[in-house]
């Protein structure tokens, strides 16, 4: 399917090679590099993070200094009573423990971050009161690929709450130890990915309902590894309840179409002021197995 | 006794009534061409004396009921020999009449025609086009294209270089009404919208309506594009033949029983995958055709009587093969239109004339993917498509010259097949197949009069009652229409006029280029009919002196219900067709509203050594939708501020023509990106401890506000040569045209780059057409 696309491009791409040009006829808008804040706090979280970038103006020198964090800006967050610092870990985020700073449900919580030479920015959510936890595991189905390579599909369900205005993601997480020559043991830590279209949802014409989501994991075989047992050794599924912040974000970067000539624009949400990023917040449920 | 008296009042006051109508009669009769019998379009037929006349109608019939006299009444035609009768009308008389086409150049007489004037109609906004200048124009790669010749008509735009989209007024390249003898047309175009399906050859005429709609249309929102092919020659054998850069075309048109029937059958193909395919390397082939086919019989079972049934078969494709070691694959796209009518007219009497049609369309479009690798292979076919059965009756009663009274209905339905996808693959043992099929009805049912009051007042009131049913929900909603002139002076009108108009059936397309891959779609429970009202007034005036007509209009349009996509809408139509089941378009549209208003300015000259037309549109469109752009207001990617066309086509004598088109526009809107970021999406699978670990993502853009960049002014010259020679048995034409004569880089569309041995970032454009002269070879038998 992709090919039919790609054969056009190329086709087209070729032809047109020679009749590139830069434009000098129009005036191009030159823009200020922002802060770019992002930022997602829970209750059930045992520290704040957030990272803080700049970006940078398309018509300039494309340089990969500016893709480093900034590391001099002032992070603060505040529930408007109280208020903490975040401070820098040395590495690439700002940080504050749980301890320090609680995140209580159904609170209101503002960030902001100033750094020296750029607009200040903000962002304000607010917690989830209610967090939902009827996930549940309806099946699991392997189906074989071919002799080596499996695939395997977990169908989770979890009931909307009534009333209006839920967002929620799945998620789900697999250990796997791979023991071969019953001597050597390899964990793989795998990311279970959900089905597309079932990763983030809204209740919005969905409210009160049994929501379907199915993860797939695709074990592939150990080729060097012959006699290779495989045995899972931790097996968990996440139900975040999440605001609409955060829903709103994730959803438009997985539609994001890039530089698709072929397509509209898509711009990926942001709730903060004079910048951009998100600061979003989320209850979590985690159900295991094993 | 009393009772009596009222018995011999109401006998006397009838009988007179009786006596009164007893002495009218009725002139009518059909207008043909003289050479091959065609029947003639709105030809004016005027009487002098009472200053009042009428028009022939679709099929040349026409009506005059008068009070027995004598009269003089004279019938005359744009590019025809007028001619005039003296009717003693004493009875009915039935008077068919055959006009000269005015082929002698060299002494051409400009006669006080004023029965045609664009003064004397009240409808307005309409722009009527002969085919003969059509074939003039000097067109892109030598293919005469009737769409990209409308294009050129003031309030009319396209949409980007060489695609052959309309958008009137304002409205999308959906909301036009494209009407093939009667049948609708739903995706007219070739090669992803650089060329219109209608070949030149076959084409009667060309009407081309605004605003001030007539309650007869219906069904989209901006424009009605009536498209009349010819009936065929009823004397003798002809036709017309040609050979240029991007296709051939043959059409033949002749007798089947002399003067009672005909035919015309027109065809047209792309040769270039057949002369390049065998240059291709064994291993990786491609290609892209198109033909088109048109054809008509029609029959006159008695004089009250006629037969017509015309069909209309047109396909593109595009295809890809390739080989490698290890697995073979072929790929394509291809989509088809298909149309027929079979129309009876009926006269009931000399006063009355109906027609009832059937009609069928169907346009489908496909994507193909075949892969066979050693013994398993994956086959996947996505069809979207639209299929359509419809019936409409029309009646036009002609009481007195004074009034026309139409009225009709039409009924059509509608199968939609938005997507089906039917996939096997036997890598993974699957076989799926989704087909997603929704029927609806769309009715109409219309009244109209067209009045002429004291002869300075024409109006023409209607109304419209349209319907849509689909599953579980009706829509029903009334449509006023009125327009109406008023003659200031003896060659000049002023005209107003209103319309409301309903859309059930919308496009969906998320390019804006008109890529087949638009999907046709019905209203909903969900997403109801967009509607618009629009309201236009102009002055429109004939300087009879120099055959010119001149008109100012301006119009505006408030539409609600727009359709929109919401923000990042995809249709997997190109992306992962194999999860078609997620794929649900209501959900990914959205409804909005939308502005349009502007002016526009047409000067026109129809005969004579030089022919054409000026025309300068200045206009605004905007659109809102509470889910794009934040819900604030933008500009259309296609609102255009200023478009101006000059056409001139120059008769040097009888075997040289040179005719020259010039246009501006103002670019394009669009959204340009400001800034390049990296967003941080959560990462869910590290517990929060560990205080190394992140996504890496890649980078994504900051756009400005939506459409609120103007590409650069688009403008270009076209030039066209035409050399006739007459042989004994045929006329030559050769012809030597240049697109874009000044070589302007138009940009077709802009995107960042690097600049040459630096690493900073620029505004680059791609442009597609250079100068591109071309050449063809017609001959006319």
């Amino acid at each position: 399917m992709k090919n039919i696309k790609l054969s056009f491009i190329i086709i087209l791409s070729i032809i047109l090679y020679s009749c590139e040009k830069t434009v000098d006829n129009v005036d191009v808008p030159q823009q200020e590099p922002k802060l770019v804040v992002h930022c997602y706090i829970s209750p059930e979280d045992s520290i704040i993070n957030a990272y803080v970038y700049l970006s940078v103006p398309i018509f300039s020198y494309y340089d990969l200094d500016n893709y480093t964090p900034v590391t001099n800006a002032i992070v603060k967050i505040s529930d408007f009573s109280n208020e903490a610092q975040l401070l820098y870990n040395g590495f690439d985020r700002y940080t504050i423990s749980a301890n320090s700073f609680p995140i209580l449900p159904g609170n209101n919580y503002r960030l902001s971050v100033s750094a020296p030479g750029y607009t200040s920015v903000e962002g304000f959510c607010k917690v989830p009161l209610y967090m939902n936890q009827t996930l549940q595991l309806l099946s699991v189905d392997s189906v074989k690929i071919d002799d080596y390579n499996y695939e395997y599909k977990y169908k989770t369900q979890f009931i909307d709450n009534n009333g209006e205005g839920d967002f929620y993601r799945i998620a789900g997480n697999m250990v796997i130890v791979y023991t071969y020559d019953s001597m050597y043991a390899d964990t793989f830590s795998n990311i279970l990915y959900p089905k597309y279209g079932q990763e983030y949802f809204s209740d919005k014409t969905k409210d009160g309902e049994k929501i379907l989501s199915e993860l797939n994991y695709y074990k592939y075989y150990y080729e060097d590894k012959i006699n290779s047992e495989e045995e899972i050794i931790s097996l968990c599924f996440i139900l975040l309840t999440t605001d609409e912040h955060y829903y709103k974000f994730h959803k438009s970067l997985s539609n994001y179409t890039g530089d698709d000539p072929f397509s509209e624009p898509t711009i990926v949400y942001s709730n903060i002021e004079n910048g951009l990023g998100v600061f979003g917040a989320y209850r979590k449920y985690v159900i295991d197995y094993y | 006794m009393q009772k009596y008296k009222l018995y011999i009042f109401f006998l006397i006051v009838f009988s007179n009534t009786i006596i009164a109508q007893t002495r009218k009669h009725t002139i009518s009769g059909f207008v043909k061409e003289k050479a091959g019998k065609e029947t003639l379009i709105g030809v004016n037929i005027y009487l002098p004396a009472l200053r009042t006349g009428t028009i022939s109608n679709t099929y040349g019939f026409y009506s005059l009921t008068l009070p027995a006299d004598s009269y003089q009444i004279v019938f005359s035609y744009v590019g025809y020999k007028s001619q005039t009768y003296h009717i003693n009308l004493n009875a009915d008389i039935n008077l068919n009449i055959e006009l000269d086409y005015m082929t002698d150049l060299t002494e051409v007489v400009i006669t006080a025609d004023k029965y045609e004037l664009i003064s004397q109609t009240s409808q307005m906004s309409m722009v009527e086009i002969p085919v003969k200048q059509v074939k003039s124009i000097p067109a892109l790669l030598g293919e005469k294209d009737v769409l990209k010749v409308i294009q050129l008509m003031p309030g009319v735009q396209k949409g980007s270089e060489g695609s052959s989209g309309l958008y009137v007024r304002g409205g999308g390249a959906d909301q036009n009404l494209i009407i093939l003898d009667d049948a609708t047309v739903y995706n007219a175009y070739h090669l992803f919208g650089f060329f219109s399906l209608f070949n030149g050859d076959a084409v009667k005429s060309i009407q081309l309506t605004k605003g001030g709609f007539p309650a007869r249309y219906g069904g989209r929102l901006s424009s009605v594009l009536d498209i009349n092919l010819k009936d065929g020659n009823r004397q003798k054998y002809s036709g017309e033949a040609g050979i240029g850069i991007v296709s051939s075309r043959l059409m033949v048109e002749g007798p089947i029983i002399k003067n009672k029937s005909s035919f015309i059958v027109s065809g047209r193909r792309t040769y270039i995958d057949a002369l390049v395919t065998p240059f291709m390397p064994e291993d990786t082939r491609g290609g892209y055709y198109f033909y088109d086919l048109n054809a008509k019989i029609n029959y006159d079972l008695d004089g009250n009587n006629k037969l017509y049934l015309s069909g209309y078969f047109g396909k593109d494709k595009f295809y890809v093969k390739y080989r490698d070691y290890f697995s073979q694959t072929k790929a394509g796209l291809y989509w088809d239109n298909a149309t027929t009518t079979l129309r009876w007219n009926h006269l009931f009497n000399n006063k009355t004339f109906s027609n009832t049609s059937f009609i069928f369309s169907n346009y489908r479009m496909k994507i193909f993917l075949e892969e066979t690798q050693q013994n398993t292979s994956f086959d996947m076919n996505y069809m979207s498509g639209i299929r359509d059965f419809a019936l409409k009756y029309d009646v036009e009663y002609h009481p007195n010259p004074n009034n026309v009274i139409r009225a009709g209905i039409l009924s059509t339905f509608h199968h939609f097949t938005p997507s089906a996808v039917v996939i096997k693959d036997d890598y993974l043992f699957n076989f799926k197949s989704e087909i997603k099929a929704i029927d609806v009805l769309e009715s109409g049912l219309y009244i109209e009069d067209e009045l002429k009051i004291k002869e300075k007042f024409k109006f023409n009131i209607g109304f419209r009652t349209s319907h849509f049913l689909i599953k579980n929900k009706m829509y029903m909603k009334p449509e006023p229409r009125f327009s109406g002139s008023y003659l200031l002076t003896d060659d000049m009108a002023v005209k107003l006029s209103y319309a409301l108009m309903n859309q059930y059936v919308h496009l969906l397309s998320n390019t804006g280029i008109g890529l087949p891959t638009d999907l046709w779609v019905p209203s909903t429970e969900n997403i109801p009919p967009q509607t618009t009202q629009q309201i236009a007034g102009g002055l429109a005036k004939d300087i009879i002196k120099y055959d010119l007509t001149v008109s100012l209009e301006g119009y505006y349009k408030k539409s609600n219900n727009t359709v929109g996509y919401r923000e990042g809408a995809s249709f997997l139509l190109m992306d992962d067709p194999t999860n078609a089941e997620e794929v649900n378009w209501e959900e990914n549209m959205t409804q909005g509203q939308a502005w349009s208003y502007g002016s526009e300015f047409l000067i026109q000259r129809k005969t004579g050594k030089l022919t054409g037309w000026i025309g300068y549109t200045l206009s605004w469109t905007q659109l809102q939708f509470d889910e794009v752009n934040n819900g604030k207001k933008f500009y259309a990617r296609y609102d255009r501020r200023h478009d101006i066309a000059i056409v001139g086509i120059y008769e040097i004598n009888k075997n040289i023509t040179v005719s020259s088109t010039w246009v501006y526009g103002t670019g394009n809107a669009i959204t340009l990106p400001l800034a390049e970021y990296s967003p941080v999406p959560h990462d869910i699978s590290n517990s929060n401890n560990d205080q190394y670990g992140n996504i890496y993502y890649g980078s994504i853009n900051e756009y400005g506000e939506k459409n609120s960049f103007r590409m650069a002014p688009y403008h270009r010259l076209d030039l066209g040569i035409q050399f006739h020679k007459q042989f004994a048995k045929y006329e030559r034409t050769l012809e030597i045209s240049f697109y874009n004569l000044y070589n302007r880089r138009n940009p077709y569309f802009y995107f960042i780059g690097y600049e040459m041995y630096s690493s900073r970032r620029v505004l680059k454009q791609i442009s597609i057409f250079p100068i591109i002269p071309s050449i063809s070879w017609n001959i006319k038998f």
